[in-house]
């Protein structure tokens, strides 16, 4: 998925900052990002008018995805199951004395993501640091992927 | 019906070997299976590698031809395959890439006593490695030592995150080590290979080449060192340049090379300049160099040859004793045999098409769980079962280090080992 | 089958037999006081018979080993057991052996004909690092070491680098200096770990080792430098420390070794996980006057406390044992080895029955091999030679056994190898139980999972645990 910034979604939005949805323009567009809205909560954008943006919207943000509460959202097509993003999570590793050393961890071990059956799961999201909101923002797991089946929002 | 849970099975797809997978087991089928890679899961599931969705035809009884294939006795079988081999002036036993290492041997007295030729899967680059070993050294370490010291990964000529994916997280780059406690951060890695692909991504410098000349850039590399001129090269010098005053930095760095390198006419000048590159850095720093081997027990076969006959080649039997051809022996000598026994492996698929013509001349003898392009145009098949997944046995990792193959599922085939090991015995 | 060996001179330290002459009688693969009726004779009369050689330490499948292998330069395993059974060995101790290559080095083992193999686990002193820096984890130590000896399938502990060192500035805080290794493992309790070989390096007579008993100084001949060094020896052994020799041929050798030691010609190198990789190189040795002290050493008392060994091939390949012994034996034999006067003493049979079975055996901790008593596991070899044999005679004698009994059945026959199919053994202290958590931080530096660390016995031959 290519990373979308704020302002490029922005220039479909009506710009009138109305606040029908509960947010200024600008933040609507934050929040389409993190897929906390859909376009469609955007009362304009349901008119007839901006039917050309609301495609380009709903195309540019793919269609809806499952999100986990970290924003953490897997690709399965792309995911090969190499597991660096099970090796490099930092929860994992206070979790399983195994996975530091890029080894599996092991079947009872509780750990924040596992590959299951050859694909990446987040097995436990709220063990993650980003489930807490004051730790600071990790991403690891997603920037050192390299099949970019990892995507965070 | 209850759940069998195996724990620390050995993976059998490619030279990594994890060790760590814990699989789930439920009516003698597959349930779950936990830290096992894409490619891995294709294995166990026997479905096809990255299409994971489409199932691999069984073989499901031993074959013999008259027209046609027609389904057999395994007794009628053995006695067809042994016909066809006794009467053969110099079979060629080929593949065995893909068993583990008793059958392997097995395979190797087969060639022995019908003074045939023996020769694994993708000789031609492994030969060229280890004769190589003799002029230029060997710097080799266990997978372990690598992780827990290496600052400098470079992947030649292979990319790990098709042929071996778990390579990059297990044993190289991503781990913690010893003397690397942050892991990657602590480590760089280059790629070298003919076209951009993944591993751009991930490394620091990503090096293209055109295919074939490689060895060219190792020499530029090796002018570099030695302070020579390298006007003459006409490839991407700035990389190069960047690359080699970084190599000379670091205390620790590792060379893993793969089929890209063994191009038909440049794999023998590709593998000794890697090897002579490699003695040149150690006089400065230090460097180990290993095989991406991408079938499982190719170490094995390697381990095995030596052993018995002091030489990693091919070999041939047909003479007194054995000779070793220096490389591709298949490709120049094909021609000679008149009969093969394939094990675990698909020529009409991996041969170039001339050499693949030439099988389907000869009687041919395969033992393979799968259907493939080659089970339509041979004498005999066998039916087995999976080596690693549904029969035991032992394998070599990259680094030469053995591991026991566990039994998960119960088969209704016998493994290959037991095949060729009633071959032997009628022979 | 039933054999009786009629006639022969038996030497046999532990039973107190020196050249007497006995019958010996062969029952189910163990030696028996006597039986009426036998299956086969063999005449001996005139002959010395021995128990079978135990070669206490020989790297015979070291990995890395089969690398040199591959470009000719070393035998192959069926060369390796045929040339040791032509010599009346029948046993071979492999002297290195880290915990991620134990599975490795059993399997090669395995592939070598008629011999029994047992192994030394090099225990890399970096993964308890942390245990052995004080002695409040003396106990847990000394739990895990029986353990993983037991796991790896090891015959005991070896210790090859007696420190922790890290060349790297940020994990120099990890050192463990010699003082304290040496210190910490001489507390160790003997029950436990019965016997700890030191790889002997010059540098080790550097260091104060309080209380000796128990060490073992593997081929102690290679580090002897000066006097002082040779005083040091006798002072450990006559504290109760055992020795094997590491004597000398004086011939281009391949060698094993850390990077200092290389002579001649360097064919490649292994990390193996010390602080020093191991290389492999081929030249001549003995150019110091270390071989000088090592056979003054091998000359000075012959004791229960003293082995055969050569380092082989580093030293002396295994394949001169045969010309070393025939030196030991006679002073003439090595009057041109030295500008220096070597004692004048001479090795009786009966000497090297006692540095070549009776006390590697000892020292390996084997109740029933080594000797010719009643129990003992059947291994005898029959050598053309005896107490008048002529000196320039007894090389050939020890080259070429005429008979050789491994585990009852008979493999040399009138000087020629009839069968390599004798039952083959691997020997291995065990344990009690595998089972105690603190062991796993031997797998914590590892790629493999604990239980796969573990020696299997798929990669072994038949398994006996002592």
């Amino acid at each position: 998925m290519a990373k979308l910034s704020m302002y490029q979604l922005y220039q479909y939005l009506p710009k009138t900052d109305c606040e029908k949805c509960g947010f200024s323009c600008m933040g609507f567009a934050n929040r389409l990002i993190s897929r906390d809205v859909r376009p469609e909560d955007c009362p304009f954008l349901l008119e007839p008018e901006y039917s050309e943006s609301l495609t380009e919207l709903n195309r540019l943000l793919g269609p809806e995805v499952e999100k986990e509460i970290t924003g953490l959202i897997i690709d399965q097509e792309k995911c090969n199951g190499c597991g660096i993003c099970v090796t490099v999570c930092e929860v994992n590793m206070e979790k399983s004395q195994e996975v530091g050393s890029g080894r599996g961890p092991g079947f009872s071990d509780d750990v924040v993501l596992r590959i299951d059956d050859g694909k990446i799961k987040l097995v436990d999201p709220q063990s993650c640091r980003r489930a807490n909101p004051s730790s600071h923002i990790c991403r690891a797991c997603a920037e050192l992927c390299p099949t970019k089946a990892i995507s965070l929002v | 019906m209850s759940e069998i849970l195996y724990e620390s099975v050995v993976c059998p797809s490619c030279g990594c070997l994890c060790d760590d997978i814990d699989v789930v087991v439920e009516e003698n089928r597959v349930k779950s299976i936990r830290n096992v890679c894409e490619w891995g899961i294709n294995k166990f599931l026997f479905t096809k590698k990255f299409t994971s969705n489409v199932r691999r035809g069984r073989v499901e009884k031993p074959m013999i031809r008259g027209k046609t294939l027609v389904e057999t006795n395994y007794e009628t079988a053995i006695s067809m395959a042994v016909d066809i081999l006794k009467g053969s002036k110099k079979p060629l036993i080929y593949g065995l890439t893909n068993s583990g290492y008793n059958a392997q041997k097995i395979a190797l007295n087969i060639a022995r006593r019908l003074k045939g030729l023996f020769e694994p899967r993708g000789a031609a680059l492994l030969s060229s490695y280890y004769a190589a070993m003799g002029d230029s050294n060997f710097y080799v370490a266990p997978l372990e030592e690598i992780r827990n010291n290496a600052d400098l990964i470079i992947y030649w000529g292979c990319n790990p995150i098709h042929s071996t994916p778990r390579h990059l997280a297990r044993y190289s780059v991503y781990p913690r080590g010893r003397c690397k406690e942050r892991g990657s951060q602590d480590r760089v890695v280059f790629a070298v290979d003919v076209a951009e692909n993944e591993m751009g991504k991930l490394s620091r410098q990503f090096l293209q080449v055109e295919r074939g000349t490689d060895f060219l850039a190792m020499e530029t590399m090796m002018k570099l060192l030695r302070g020579e001129s390298i006007e003459d090269y006409k490839g991407d010098i700035v990389s190069i340049e960047n690359m080699v005053k970084y190599m000379t930095k670091v205390s620790y760095g590792a060379i893993f090379f793969g089929l890209g390198l063994s191009g038909k006419d440049s794999a023998k000048r590709n593998v000794e300049n890697l090897m002579a590159l490699v003695k040149e850095l150690n006089s400065k720093t230090r460097f180990v160099i290993l095989p991406l081997y991408d079938d499982f027990n190719t170490s094995g076969v390697i381990q095995l040859l030596i052993r018995e006959l002091k030489s990693p080649m091919p070999a041939d039997f047909s003479c007194d004793q054995a000779v070793n051809h220096s490389m591709n022996t298949l490709l120049e000598n094909l021609h000679e045999v008149d009969a093969a026994l394939v094990v675990g492996e698909d020529p009409f698929w991996s041969f170039p098409s001339e050499k693949s013509d030439f099988l389907k001349e000869i009687p041919m003898v395969l033992i393979d769980p799968f259907w493939t392009r080659t089970t339509n145009k041979c004498q005999v098949v066998f039916p087995t079962a999976v080596t690693g997944i549904e029969a035991e046995g032992v394998a070599y990792r990259m680094d030469g280090l053995p591991l026991k193959l566990k039994k998960v599922l119960e088969s209704e085939y016998p493994s290959d080992e037991s095949i060729l090991g009633d071959i032997y015995q009628r022979l | 089958m039933k054999i009786k060996i009629e006639g022969g001179r038996l030497y046999d330290p532990r039973n107190n037999l020196d050249g007497e002459e006995r019958d010996i009688f062969i029952e189910n693969g163990i030696i028996v006081d006597r039986f009426s009726s036998a299956d086969k004779t063999i005449n001996a009369s005139g002959k010395t018979i021995m128990a079978g050689g135990i070669d206490i330490h020989s790297h015979i499948a070291t990995y890395g080993l089969n690398l040199i292998r591959g470009t000719g330069r070393f035998y192959s395993p069926r060369e390796i057991g045929y040339i040791y059974a032509k010599m009346g060995y029948t046993h071979v101790n492999e002297p290195f052996m880290t915990q991620v290559t134990a599975r490795y080095v059993h399997h090669e083992l395995s592939s070598i004909p008629i011999l029994d193999t047992s192994a030394f686990l090099v225990l890399n002193l970096r993964d308890v690092e942390a245990k052995i820096k004080s002695a409040k984890h003396l106990e847990e130590v000394e739990k895990i070491i029986p353990i993983i000896i037991a796991g790896t399938k090891a015959i005991g502990l070896k210790i090859y680098e007696p420190f922790v060192r890290y060349t790297q500035r940020t994990h120099i805080l990890r050192n463990v200096t010699e003082k304290k290794v040496l210190s910490f493992f001489s507390s160790i309790n003997r029950e436990k770990i019965p016997r700890i070989i030191l790889h002997t390096s010059p540098e080790l007579f550097g260091k104060e080792i309080e209380n000796p008993v128990g060490f073992h100084f593997s081929h102690v001949g290679s580090a002897i430098g000066n006097e002082e060094d040779y005083q040091k020896v006798l002072s450990y052994l006559n504290a109760g420390a055992t020795v094997d020799l590491g004597l000398f041929d004086f011939e281009q050798n391949l060698r094993i070794s850390n990077p200092k030691q290389t002579v001649g010609e360097v064919f490649g190198r292994v990390d193996m996980g010390l602080s020093e990789d191991i290389v492999f190189s081929q030249g001549n040795a003995s150019e110091s006057e270390t071989p000088f002290f090592a056979f003054k050493l091998a000359l000075s008392q012959p004791s229960n406390h003293i082995s055969f060994s050569t380092d082989s091939p580093a030293n002396a390949s295994f394949e001169a044992y045969p010309k070393i012994f025939s030196w030991l034996m006679k002073a003439e034999n090595r009057a041109n080895l030295f500008d220096k006067e070597l004692p004048d003493f001479e090795y009786s049979l009966l000497d090297i029955a006692r540095i070549t079975r009776y006390n590697p055996a000892v020292i390996l901790g084997f109740k029933n091999k080594g000797h010719l008593g009643a129990e003992a596991e059947a291994d005898i070899a029959i050598y053309d030679i005896n107490k008048d044999t002529k000196p320039d005679k007894l090389e050939a004698g020890f080259r070429d056994c005429a008979c050789l009994i491994k585990s009852g059945s008979i493999v040399v026959e009138d000087h020629k190898i009839v069968n390599d199919q004798a039952e083959k053994k691997t020997y291995y202290r065990g344990v009690e139980t595998l089972d105690y958590e603190p062991a796993k931080i031997l797998a914590g530096y590892s790629t493999f999972r604990f239980e796969n660390l573990m020696v299997d016995e798929v990669f072994t031959a038949k398994e006996v645990k002592i």
